[in-house]
């Protein structure tokens, strides 16, 4: 909280990336506590339908272990290149991230790329890789490098602020909603307004904007029968229940059998084929079923904190462009866990997003973590505020 | 770096309203709140809920299965399987999975060729559905299956796994043994008068389970086990009843008659060596058969009337009440009027004749004559005796049980009595005539029918044995002696002379019944022509029925039904290693 009230005082700390200063630990160790229990919770959520599909009950665990080792080792080169490097990769990874997602769209459709009627995915052999992970870091860098250039008098114009900014976001999550992936596309854009709104958007004109965006979304939704259809099986999912209400009503009755203190690690019955993506986007709910409440609010209190020291680096990073990448590299952990969370206690329409380090995945693991590395260089150029200084 | 930072500061500062760090916190604000707000759901669905929701997740987890019991076996009398246990796929197609329509159409060409369906047909019924699981095939042979698990890999087609009845010998005994249906449930013959034996008690398994249907591993199982079925060791001799069956397979075919029966029975005991009828069905098959009515057992199930074998009964009552003797001498007419009606003999008439040419030539004025000499009250006692229009009560299900008018029957006039004497105006199941013939060939003793010799449980422990039981005593074994040497007369120079052989004395009574018409009359030239008898006749190893119904090459049962008779007789002799009456070591 400290660094962006440094106006304040004018004694300066040479702060540079070649110094030693060391990264934020308790980061740090909150993104391994929850790297381990991801794994702990994929073996678990995994083994039985791993052992009958694809012959091992370890064979999600050891993907899962591979998939951190490699998303750690990103994270410990993230870390230790300084974040300033990705200023100038900011456009292009921006416009790859949109040439993908337009991709995904127009490659042929295939039982490949078409996951669950669903078009998120670009396979390289066997190998499925989500360009919508690949935008989320490349959205966050091209919105922090943008917004910190633009400062925050033309962040507040309504022409050369919102409008643009609009339109970018508009693009963003329009080509994600074609996929389609509604999880995504809210994670878009809660990472995009927070950004925004933090690099000093008019009130008035951001309000106005979330209205006319929340009017295009009922629009939307009135204009396809599946999405109107997903709000009503939102509101009563038991009208369906082998239907469109399945996967809420699945998840919600892991959740509920699971009670305070749960049946027991390992003990679900709800992963035995019940609960669909139990590994993957449903994996907060195996760890309710198995850990109980208890085992649920650490999670909750894990995000909690891991937010809490992400917006810290921010407030204390060494320039606009730091302090707006770590609030948006924060608020997409922070807010993808709400709304993996939201959907899976049916408290929002049910959607598809893996809850961040946790759940089984690729793409999804190895760019959070990577995330997380950037976050963490910039943590090491930190200014701590005088007054905590000896 | 330094400079840059508070280059930031100053940046971020001017914007307007609230200052950027503020900002900061208003966002972890919302999500704190956020947070807090997941926080009381959570609260809601696993504390509030969580009763409700657990019995959810039980009512959806945990269930019953049967664990059907093991259907029992059947043997024949030297353990030979006529009935056992195998298992069947039926075929299953995930029509959810099942994509494109050229995906259909290329499932479609390839299950044709090992179905051996129509790849049109086959399409249509593949487009039909879209989703859910779809039956395609019930019981696929073993080529079969083996194929569409070849299929299985990249096709979404599931085979799951049955009991199913199988039947070794095919047609051999169908009408006995009945069949189990496509539930294993039994039907007809053995398998459905014994289906409580043969179909066990099935066991139970609750357990929880996973969607497919399979059991957790961790989770609760109760487990009763299934009691299996008994086996039934049957009195039949595979052996016989296979020479009867092709006897009777290669008569109908000369005679050109459209169905017949034979049944072979132990004098001495009422155990059912051989039960054949035709046509007849092939129980692995039943389904095929488009009329139920095959699967009926016209020996025990359906009534005739039985025609001149009827007289057997009718002489060895006239002697054994006294009426008539060896010796005695009766003169007839060739026909005789009684109360209006005209009946002749198919011969001239017969004077200073005895019964025992009588019988060889079938009078039916002298069966008449024996019938009023023995009064209408011990005439109907004697069949009463003999069981005839009552129950045998053998093991098979469904018997029928005839009908014979008694004087005191309001349909009954004196009539009757003369017509009944050479069976007519009667109803019975030849295996009631067979039965009541047992009683002459064994010294007199009615006995009971059975096809069940033993019920043994899977551990091979006797549950129960059928013991020979003697019903009532019919005849003096002195009246056996004479009806014996009688009926080895109708073989030796009467209408039975097509079952005369050399060595052996076997003792018989042909019969040629006119067939009823349901409103009354009879038909014109359509006839039942049969046999019964017995042999070797001084010491009866087996008493036999031979019955063909509306036989083509003639019509009278001593030219299609005896040559029968006498075939399997000839090859009984050879399988019982009777001994010829001019046998000399």
């Amino acid at each position: 909280m400290a660094t962006l009230a440094r106006g304040r005082n004018d004694e300066l700390i040479a702060t540079t990336a070649t110094e030693r200063q060391r990264p934020d630990l308790w980061l740090l160790s909150l993104i391994g506590a929850l790297s381990l229990l991801g794994l702990v919770m994929v073996y678990s959520a995994s083994y039985a339908t791993a052992a009958e599909a694809l012959g091992s009950g370890t064979a999600e665990l050891l993907k899962q272990g591979t998939y951190l080792v490699i998303g750690w080792v990103a994270l410990f080169v993230m870390m230790r290149v300084d974040y300033h490097v990705w200023r100038r990769f900011a456009l292009p990874a921006m416009l790859a991230a949109i040439v993908l997602l337009t991709l995904v769209l127009i490659m042929p459709s295939s039982s490949l790329n078409d996951v669950n009627g669903a078009k998120r995915w670009i396979f390289i052999g066997s190998q499925g890789f989500q360009p919508s992970e690949l935008a989320k870091l490349a959205f966050v860098l091209y919105l922090a490098s943008w917004l910190s250039l633009r400062g925050s008098d033309k962040v507040g114009n309504l022409t050369r602020g919102l409008i643009p900014f609009g339109i970018v976001l508009g693009l963003v999550v329009a080509l994600i909603m074609r996929e389609p992936d509604m999880g995504s596309s809210l994670v878009f854009v809660c990472i995009g307004v927070g950004m925004f709104f933090v690099a000093g958007a008019d009130l008035l004109q951001l309000g106005a904007g979330m209205v006319l965006a929340a009017g295009t979304f009922v629009l939307l939704i009135q204009a396809a029968s599946y999405r109107s259809g997903r709000i009503d099986s939102w509101l009563n999912p038991w009208s369906d229940p082998q239907g469109s209400g399945y996967h809420a009503i699945q998840s919600m009755v892991a959740l509920g059998s699971g009670g305070f203190f749960g049946l027991g690690l390992g003990a679900s019955r709800q992963k035995f084929s019940w609960l669909p993506e139990q590994y993957t986007d449903t994996i907060f709910s195996i760890i309710g079923e198995e850990l109980g409440m208890v085992g649920a609010m650490l999670v909750i209190l894990l995000f909690g904190c891991l937010v809490y020291r992400g917006y810290r680096v921010a407030l204390q990073a060494p320039d606009s462009f730091g302090a707006l990448l770590a609030t948006g590299i924060t608020s997409w952990f922070g807010f993808q866990a709400l709304i993996n969370i939201g959907a899976v206690t049916n408290s929002i329409p049910f959607t598809g997003i893996t809850l961040p380090f946790i759940s089984a995945g690729g793409s999804a693991l190895i760019f959070a973590l990577a995330g997380a590395g950037v976050l963490l260089n910039i943590s090491k150029q930190t200014a701590p505020p005088a007054a905590n200084r000896k | 770096m330094a400079a840059i930072a508070r280059g930031a500061t100053k940046e971020l500062r001017t914007g307007r309203g609230l200052s950027p760090r503020a900002r900061v916190r208003v966002v972890f604000s919302v999500f704190v709140l956020l947070a807090l707000a997941l926080t009381g759901r959570l609260f809601v669905l696993q504390v509030q809920q969580h009763a409700d929701l657990s019995r959810k997740a039980e009512a959806a987890h945990l269930w019953t299965d049967t664990i059907p019991a093991t259907r029992g076996a059947i043997y024949d009398i030297n353990g030979g399987l006529l009935a056992g246990n195998t298992t069947a796929d039926d075929l299953y197609v995930d029509m959810g999975k099942l994509g494109s329509v050229s995906e259909r159409r290329r499932l479609a060409d390839l299950l044709a060729p090992p179905l051996n369906a129509n790849p049109d047909d086959l399409y249509i019924t593949l487009s039909k559905v879209m989703s859910g699981t779809l039956r395609l095939k019930g019981n696929l042979t073993d080529d079969q299956s083996v194929r569409m698990r070849e299929l299985a890999n990249g096709w979404p087609l599931q085979l799951q796994t049955h009991a199913k009845r199988a039947y070794p010998n095919g047609v051999l005994l169908s009408h006995v043994l009945g069949y189990a249906d496509l539930d294993n449930v039994g039907a007809y013959g053995l398998e459905g008068y014994y289906e409580k034996q043969l179909g066990g008690t099935p066991g139970s398994s609750t357990a929880e389970h996973d969607a497919m249907g399979n059991i957790i591993p961790l989770g609760q199982q109760r487990v009763a086990p299934p009691a299996d079925g008994n086996d039934l060791t049957l009195s039949i001799d595979m052996n016989v009843q296979y020479m009867v069956e092709r006897a009777l397979d290669d008569g109908m075919k000369s005679t050109g008659a459209g169905a017949g029966q034979v049944v072979i029975m132990d004098p001495h005991t009422g155990a059912i060596i051989a039960m054949a009828s035709r046509p007849t069905f092939d129980p692995n098959t039943y389904y095929n058969q488009p009329d139920v009515s095959a699967f009926i057992n016209p020996v025990v199930n359906m009534v005739y009337e039985p025609g001149s074998t009827f007289k057997t009964l009718v002489w060895s009552a006239g002697l054994d009440e006294g009426k008539i003797t060896a010796d005695t001498t009766i003169s007839e007419p060739h026909c005789a009027i009684k109360y209006g009606y005209t009946i002749c003999n198919t011969s001239t008439a017969h004077y200073n004749e005895s019964p025992a040419t009588g019988l060889a030539v079938s009078d039916n004025i002298m069966a008449m004559s024996i019938a009023e000499r023995l009064g209408k009250d011990d005439f109907y006692k004697y069949l009463q005796n003999f069981g005839i229009g009552q129950l045998t009560n053998i093991d098979l299900p469904g018997e029928g049980q005839g009908l014979v008018n008694q004087p005191s029957d309001a349909g009954w006039g004196p009539l009757n009595l003369d017509t009944n004497a050479f069976g007519q105006g009667i109803s019975i199941t030849p295996l009631q005539l067979l039965t009541a013939v047992t009683a002459v060939a064994n010294g007199g003793h009615l006995m009971q029918p059975y096809v069940v010799q033993r019920i043994t449980d899977k551990q091979g422990r006797v549950v129960s044995e059928t013991q020979p039981k003697v019903v009532r005593d019919v005849l003096n074994s002195a009246t056996t002696d004479v009806m014996r040497e009688i009926m080895v007369g109708v073989v030796e120079h009467g209408t039975g002379v097509l079952a005369k052989t050399k060595g052996y004395r076997i003792a018989a009574k042909t019969g040629t019944a006119q067939v009823p018409r349901p409103g009354g009359g009879y038909e014109g030239s359509a006839t039942i022509g049969s046999v019964i008898g017995f042999a070797p006749a001084d010491d009866p190893r087996f008493v036999m029925i031979v019955k063909l119904d509306r036989p083509q090459s003639s019509q009278w049962g001593e030219n299609t039904a005896v040559p029968i008779f006498a075939n399997i007789a000839h090859q009984l002799f050879v399988y019982y290693k009777v001994q010829p009456t001019d046998y000399q070591p």
